[in-house]
């Protein structure tokens, strides 16, 4: 306030413009609240309620709302300082449990996170900052290039040290590429060069290794070398997927736009522009794009139905809160090819007529925030935007639920991120109340790729009812971690042993934290679709199959999951905030000597409560793991065992 | 049934309803009762407690029905034993976190989990858990009411009131999943948070975790009566619960169109001053003021009255008394508190205390539209597409249509502000107007320059067939320019265009104003400047247009209405048209004064000098109210026979030979006219303490002691019946249309007439809309260099007005004294801290006070409330007026201040 002066006026920058805010609403302060108390908290701990009144007033609202907020997220209520473990299921199935246990008796002070998107190669933890900037270099024309991942997962492979030495090994005309992953991790780290106009590589590479790869690289006799595989689009791996989506990672650097433009970015988007907002329906529709983020929702009618609105300002929102352990595409696409993403956006904002993108990404990925925001401004740079959108990236602040599509739209109005009722549907009242789409990285990456391919190309493979193609990510203990992209179709056990190899595997959760856990041998016949899945008792969800070896402990993982919700829930509906809890006791119980008579049917009861009544699948599906584990594992719940 | 839109059925039986609405609130109207817990008629649906699952044809599993909408041929089951199953396991988590210590809750018989629970048959808890709450502590913090934690069942339905009634966002849930619980601002006890006590949480909290003391302390009351507020003039509509004769509870009514569930702190909870000890309980009477004063019986203390009267009215003549009647009081006692004077006495020297609020918007809307009136309704703000707020603070002063306004802010409406100190009211409008105190006639003009000079008036139609002056009113304004204007207020030009071509790009425009408006040396040429610009852009006789006062107290409206005024009878029909008068007298077969009348400033004058040698002041405090109060005090002082009606010992009474021990609001019958014109009953619910009697029938009574009559029976109603008869426009009212929740809404002439939301909506009382151009002027008062200050005075959300009730409840435990408040860089200079004491002086008076420092004041302003008699602020104020109505200039005092270090 200017003293004796008038305030400035402020309708003329609220109420317009392409965000459209609300112009007074305390309850919904906007996401910067989540950006002001993470800086807060990082600088100075834990504001006290004085602090927490200023801080309220700079976001016009207050300081019971703040408080709130900051009581709802774990990464503004855990110690910044401490060494994060991952939780995640793929970790676990790789002893990260052990790895926790370990670290605290020797004293370290540690805490559970669920999943920083490296499932491929854990157990993982988090000390500190973020990984440094990846390690290039620029060569001169005429000179040999070298391209190593720059995917975290890579990276958590050795990646990183290897592009080091290499750089220190390559000549001075050759040039050290940075690029997304290939998703082939049991051959990580990996060395391509540039070998007369097609791509070879090394692999998996050790750092030591690196000068005599680029030795066998300036000789020209790459093929001797004991690492060679040889060029990697005839990689066996490589040569059987339909990479649509998949196919810019590894390519070219993540946020060379011009490079990405060679490799067909933006095409989609240029198609997108000539047929307008009834032809992308069409397109969308025609190919069967099915929302990837986990109830294979259909993409169009989503699309549709916000395209009907009259709302002068709509969102077009990208879930990238990608919380189920096992699943990482999201990730590796933001970090691999973020334009894929942007594009995505564009497409579905030139469908609805949407002013503004907003992408939800999850705090666990701050190298992929980098990325992203670099594409974002390199995009916006070269007017892709055109007139009319603008996107900024918002990062959340450890919440499962927030991956939710309204608890997300709550979570990026600075809110607490509790489920919203449906309807209202987010395409009719969405962020701020007005229309909005949320579609997750993948499937608006799918929707670039669909209208660059054609919605016929698209619409040619799969199944029936899922068409296009699916992203796999197999982790856990596999003989190959991978992230493979193919038709739907075949069985889910072909899949596993043509890509990963399932020797020791004996049980495998499919779709996330939520979805159920099969035998192994259940797959075999099941078909790779939405609807394969969902007959078989599971669901397909983000497309993550995690493996469990001979050390699976169906108990300790029924209560792990069941910990896992009732720390997740949201606490919005009484199914879940009171459910998850009694079931996580009753759990403690059964097949100890605590058990109780009736605590069988307790549970079963309990199950019939929450899957038939929760607001949304959290509650809804918190059963399912618990469920399809102690039907199949039903001797590992005997009432003998020691608690 | 004609306007419903679908059919569906519900467990068979088919239902008509409105589309748009869910099914649950179709089965609610429907008489189908659907189990839930966190769903409420008063909030949106939230869907968190499940319980209201149901089952719908052709769609799997189940669906919540509080946040479904009911379509078109719908088929809803909701009672199937698989959704009594379900609601059944729901109903046993609920439990299994809870106290069960049913019998010694004090929400035993009232609590909705009992309710659930017993409806579905909860036999048993199979769960072997602790609640897990229960060691955390009940917060009694708050006067009002507690917060027991272990007993909340997390439905969020206090959040959400306080949310989207209240709009004070005071509460939040700390912790996520099962750790959730209710908190109150950043984690602290209710006292210490935003909370203002409005009571919304209490209402709509299910079960015992938040609890009213007071009902706590009583048990459930006996009876509910159904009246109207006490307080300010929004006039909510509240059931009193009774038990014996103390009361328990004020529930505020959801059927109101007024205040749809909703209260302030004082209305739900500060009508405790009913029972308080010090409550006048039996006339008191003595010879002298320097004598004590003794009890004595009604018989006697009329008896004194009509020998002092009858006898000054024999030396003096009538003009030689004078009455103040009250705007708290109702409008049978100020019509016949005007009928006393003009009929028994025989004089016109009859006033209100509204004369020192909202005088000048009688006047100034009399002026432009030919009635002292809101023009709208309060519903309107639900409407409209921006709100023009000059001089009000309603969070504070008028806190339930304050909420109102709020949730329309919430929905888009826009906002602008006019006022000199950057309220919270203020820093949520769009542009905020901090203008120079004094400056409002310019800046209304200033505006209506730019809507003319950029062509943003009403059509030429409208111009043509509305409104008269527009000629020599655009001469006037074109002086006005944006640069003059900016100088004059101190606004910027730029902040002056938006706020001009805002106001004018609306379809809708609606303004409300304060005491800020009126409370001036030029208050009613500010009011007429406002409703010219209303006028100009067609901002009247429409949905979410008008210019609608927020009146003070409860009946500020009514008390004029009423005729208690000097130069007007009922319904402001003019005392000097001789018409009128022989209309009067024949209706009260007595032939009225021809005499003018005198407001009661003159009056207090004429005291001074002489003329004026009694008078009766009901139900006012103006030794204390009123500013230069040394000057009202000696004129007291000086009457040979003052009588003063009341329900404590006030300021005034101290000055007082006889004392006549009034009844409250909830001990009398009769109606309040709210700010929008409506009537509503007030419902004797308590029986007066000791010998009190209500207002209208001491005068009644006193009437009859002169050996003049005016009653024709002990029946309110009969008092309504006879005013209405005398005045067209409330012709068509009687107390049978008053009892639905609605009421009506003046004019009403005839039985079948709805009652009037919106006034002037094809034609202006007067006719013609006139355009009014007073000239600007400087303020009366003015700074000097002894007195550099200009100090604005207001009031606080926790006292109402003189604070003779509410300093009498636990709201003072909120505030205790009053401040003086002065923007920090002006206390730095004088080297004042926050909190320290100071002198404030003027030249009549030099008082100490409490210095807050202030960023929201403008610098050299100061501004304090009044609530406090000890603190003797009204001593500091001038005497200075509106110069048309006698208004007081409240709002602009020159002064100095302190440090008193």
């Amino acid at each position: 306030m200017k003293s004796g002066n008038g305030t400035e006026p402020k309708v003329a920058a609220d109420s317009v413009g392409l965000q459209g805010r609300p112009l007074w609403n305390p309850a919904r302060p906007g996401h910067e609240l989540l950006e002001s108390l993470r800086k807060e908290i990082t600088a100075n701990g834990m504001p006290g309620a004085d602090r927490i009144r200023e801080i309220a007033e700079e976001h016009t609202t207050t300081a019971a709302k703040v408080r709130g907020v900051i009581g709802y997220y774990s990464d503004l209520t855990k110690d910044p300082s401490s060494v994060k473990v991952c939780m995640g299921e793929a970790c676990r199935s790789r002893g990260a449990a052990g790895m926790f246990d370990d670290l605290k008796t020797s004293g370290v002070k540690v805490d559970m996170i669920h999943c920083t998107g490296r499932c491929a190669c854990g157990p993982i933890k988090v000390e500190g900052e973020p990984a440094n900037e990846p390690l290039t270099k620029t060569g001169v024309e005429g000179g040999n290039t070298f391209f190593v991942s720059m995917d975290t997962a890579s990276r958590e492979l050795g990646s990183e040290l290897l592009a080091n030495r290499l750089a220190e090994s390559i000549g001075e005309r050759d040039s050290l590429v940075r690029t997304g992953s290939r998703g082939l991790f049991h051959l990580e780290p990996m060395v391509e060069v540039d070998a007369g106009g097609q791509r070879v590589a090394f692999g998996p590479v050790n750092e030591d290794e690196s000068g005599t790869i680029s030795a066998a690289v300036a000789s020209g006799d790459l093929a001797k070398h004991n690492k060679y595989l040889g060029p990697v689009a005839e990689l066996d791996l490589m040569i059987s997927q339909t990479r649509h989506t998949m196919g810019r990672l590894g390519e070219c650097n993540p946020t060379d736009l011009n490079g990405m433009r060679r490799l067909g970015a933006y095409v989609g988007l240029a198609k997108a522009r000539e047929i307008g907002s009834a032809g992308i329906l069409d397109v969308v529709e025609k190919a069967g794009l099915r929302g990837r983020g986990g109830a294979g929702f259909p993409a169009g009618f989503k699309w549709r139905a916000a395209a009907k609105e009259t709302s002068p300002v709509k969102y077009v929102v990208a879930n990238a809160d990608e919380g189920d352990a096992g699943t990482f595409i999201d990730r590796m696409l933001i970090e691999g090819d973020p334009h894929s993403l942007i594009e995505g956006m564009l497409i579905a904002a030139e469908a609805i007529g949407a002013t503004y993108g907003h992408v939800y990404l999850r705090s666990e990925y701050p190298e992929a925030r980098v990325i992203l925001q670099q594409a974002i401004d390199d995009a916006r740079a070269a007017g892709l935007f055109g007139t009319g959108y603008d996107m900024e990236i918002n990062v959340g602040a450890g919440a499962y639920v927030c991956g939710e599509e309204t608890a997300l739209l709550e979570s990026l109005e600075g809110r607490r991120g509790e489920v919203r009722a449906r309807p209202p549907f987010p395409a009719q009242e969405g962020l701020f109340g007005k229309p909005t789409i949320v579609n997750n990285v993948l499937t608006l990456a799918m929707a670039a790729a669909i209208l660059r391919e054609g919605a016929e190309a698209v619409a040619a493979l799969g199944t029936e009812k899922s068409r296009g193609t699916v992203v796999a990510q197999i982790v856990g203990k596999v003989q190959r971690p991978v992230c493979v992209e193919v038709p739907f179709g075949g069985t889910v056990g072909g899949l596993l042993r043509d890509y990963s190899g399932v020797e020791g595997v004996t049980a495998i959760q499919v779709g996330g934290p939520l979805g159920s856990v099969f035998r192994t041998k259940e797959l075999d016949e099941v078909e790779l679709s939405f609807e394969g899945l969902a007959e078989a008792g599971g669901l397909l969800g983000h497309g993550g199959f995690v493996c469990y070896g001979e050390d699976f402990s169906p108990r300790e993982e029924v209560i792990h999951w069941m910990n896992f919700f009732a720390e997740e829930s949201c606490g919005k509906c009484t199914p879940c905030r009171i459910g998850t809890r009694r079931a996580l006791e009753i759990l403690d119980r059964v097949g100890t000597g605590e058990e109780s008579g009736g605590d069988r049917d307790l549970l079963t009861d309990l199950d019939e409560v929450m899957t038939n009544t929760s607001l949304c699948a959290l509650g809804g599906l918190a059963m399912n793991p618990v469920r399809s584990t102690m039907e199949k594992w039903p001797e590992a719940f005997t009432a003998s065992k020691e608690k | 049934m004609n306007n419903d839109s679908i059919s569906l059925t519900i467990d068979g039986k088919e239902i008509h309803a409105r589309d748009g609405r869910t099914i649950m609130q179709v089965a609610r109207d429907a008489d189908l009762s659907i189990p839930s817990l966190c769903d409420s008629s008063e909030l949106k649906g939230f869907g968190s407690c499940r319980m209201c699952v149901v089952e719908i044809e052709g769609r799997r599993g189940t669906t919540a029905s509080c946040t479904t909408p009911a379509t078109d041929g719908m088929v809803v089951s909701t009672r199937t034993d698989q959704l009594w199953k379900l609601r059944r396991g729901i109903v046993e988590l609920y439990v299994s976190e809870h106290p069960l210590d049913c019998l010694t809750c004090s929400a035993n018989g009232n609590c909705e989990l009992q309710d659930v629970a017993a409806e579905v048959g909860l036999r048993e808890v199979r769960y072997e858990n602790e609640p897990s709450n229960t060691e955390r502590g009940i917060d009694s913090s708050n006067p009002f009411f507690f917060f027991d934690p272990s007993k909340c069942i997390v439905c969020s339905r206090c959040i959400r009131a306080c949310d989207d009634l209240q709009v004070t966002h005071a509460l939040s849930i700390d912790g996520r999943g099962f750790d959730s619980r209710i908190i109150a601002g950043a984690d602290e006890s209710f006292k210490e948070s935003d909370c203002v006590s409005c009571g919304a949480c209490v209402n709509e909290c299910p079960v015992g975790a938040l609890e009213e003391k007071q009902l706590r302390a009583a048990g459930n009351p006996d009876k509910w009566v159904r009246t109207t507020c006490g307080f300010c003039g929004v006039g909510c509509q509240f059931d009193a619960g009774i038990k014996g004769n103390q009361l328990v509870a004020m529930k505020p009514a959801s059927d109101s169109p007024v205040n749809n569930g909703h209260s302030c702190v004082k209305g739900r909870f500060a009508s405790a001053y009913v029972n308080h000890k010090e409550r006048l309980t039996t006339p008191l009477i003595r010879e002298s003021i320097d004598d004590e004063f003794r009890e004595a019986s009604w018989e006697e203390v009329y008896a004194f009255i009509t020998e002092r009267w009858k006898q000054i009215l024999e030396e003096s003549g009538a003009d030689a008394l004078g009455t103040i009647t009250s705007s708290r009081s109702t409008n049978e006692l100020n019509y016949l508190g005007s009928k006393l004077m003009r009929a028994v006495v025989g004089t016109n020297n009859v006033d209100n205390c509204a004369r020192v609020c909202h005088s000048a918007t009688v006047k100034g809307m009399m002026k432009v539209f030919g009635a002292g009136a809101g023009t709208n309704s309060l519903r309107d703000i639900d409407v409209t597409d921006l709100l023009l707020a000059s001089g009000c603070n309603p969070i504070h002063g008028h806190p339930v249509t304050g909420s109102r306004i709020m949730r329309a802010r919430k929905r888009g409406m826009k906002l602008i502000v006019a006022d000199p100190i950057n309220t919270e009211f203020a820093q949520m409008a769009d542009i905020h107007l901090q203008l120079r105190p004094g400056t409002n006639v310019a800046l209304f003009q200033g505006m209506a320059h730019i809507v003319l000079r950029d062509g943003l008036e009403a059509s030429s139609e409208w111009m043509e067939t509305r409104t008269e002056n527009l000629e020599p009113f655009k001469e006037m304004i074109a002086e006005m320019t944006p640069e003059r204007c900016s100088e004059l207020t101190t606004i910027p030009v730029e902040t002056l265009e938006a706020a001009a071509k805002l106001y004018a790009s609306v379809d809708a425009a609606m303004s409300v104003h304060g005491l800020g408006m009126t409370e001036h040396s030029h208050g009613s040429e500010g009011v007429m400047a406002l409703a010219s610009l209303a006028l100009l852009t067609g901002n009247v006789g429409r949905s979410g247009t008008g210019i609608n006062p927020l009146r003070g107290q409860n009946n500020v409206q009514g008390s004029c209405d009423m005729g208690a005024l000097p130069n007007v009878y009922t319904n402001y029909q003019s005392a000097d048209d001789v018409e009128q008068q022989e209309k009067v007298s024949a209706a009260w077969g007595v032939k009225v004064p021809t005499k003018e009348g005198m407001t009661y400033p003159k009056m207090l004058h004429a005291i001074k000098e002489g003329n004026v040698r009694s008078m009766y002041m009901i139900g006012s405090d103006i030794a204390h109210t009123d500013p230069n109060n040394q000057f009202v005090q000696e004129a007291l002082g000086q009457l040979e026979l003052l009588i003063v009606q009341d329900i404590f010992m006030t300021e005034s009474a101290k000055f007082a030979h006889i004392i006549l021990p009034a009844a409250t609001f909830l001990e009398s019958n009769g109606t309040y006219t709210n700010g929008e014109r409506r009537i509503q009953r007030i419902r004797k619910a308590l029986d007066p303490p000791g010998q009190a009697k209500e207002d209208w029938l001491i005068v009644a009574e006193l009437a009859e002691a002169m050996g003049h009559p005016i009653v024709s029976s002990r029946n309110v109603s009969d008092i309504w019946d006879e005013m209405a008869a005398l005045t067209p426009n409330f012709a068509g009212i009687n107390y049978e249309r008053l009892e639905s929740p609605e009421a009506i809404q003046w004019p009403a002439p005839s039985p079948d007439h709805p009652g009037t939301m919106v006034m002037h909506d094809t034609v202006f009382n007067r006719g013609r809309g006139h355009f009014a151009a007073p000239g600007f002027e400087e303020p009366n008062e003015k700074t000097s260099s002894d007195y550099p200050f200009i100090m604005i005075t207001g009031r606080h959300l926790f006292h109402y007005n003189a604070g003779t009730q509410t300093r009498r409840t636990p709201l003072s435990e909120y505030s205790s004294t009053d401040y003086l408040e002065i923007h920090p860089d002006d206390a730095t200079g004088l080297g004042i801290d926050d909190g320290s004491s100071v002198w404030l002086s003027s030249p009549r008076k030099k008082i100490k006070m409490v210095a807050k420092h202030s960023a929201e004041l403008r610098r050299g302003n100061l501004f304090t409330t009044f609530h406090f008699p000890e603190i003797g602020l009204n001593g500091v104020l001038s005497s200075s007026a509106d110069g048309l109505t006698g208004c007081p200039e409240f709002k602009v005092q020159a002064v100095n201040i302190e440090s008193a270090k």
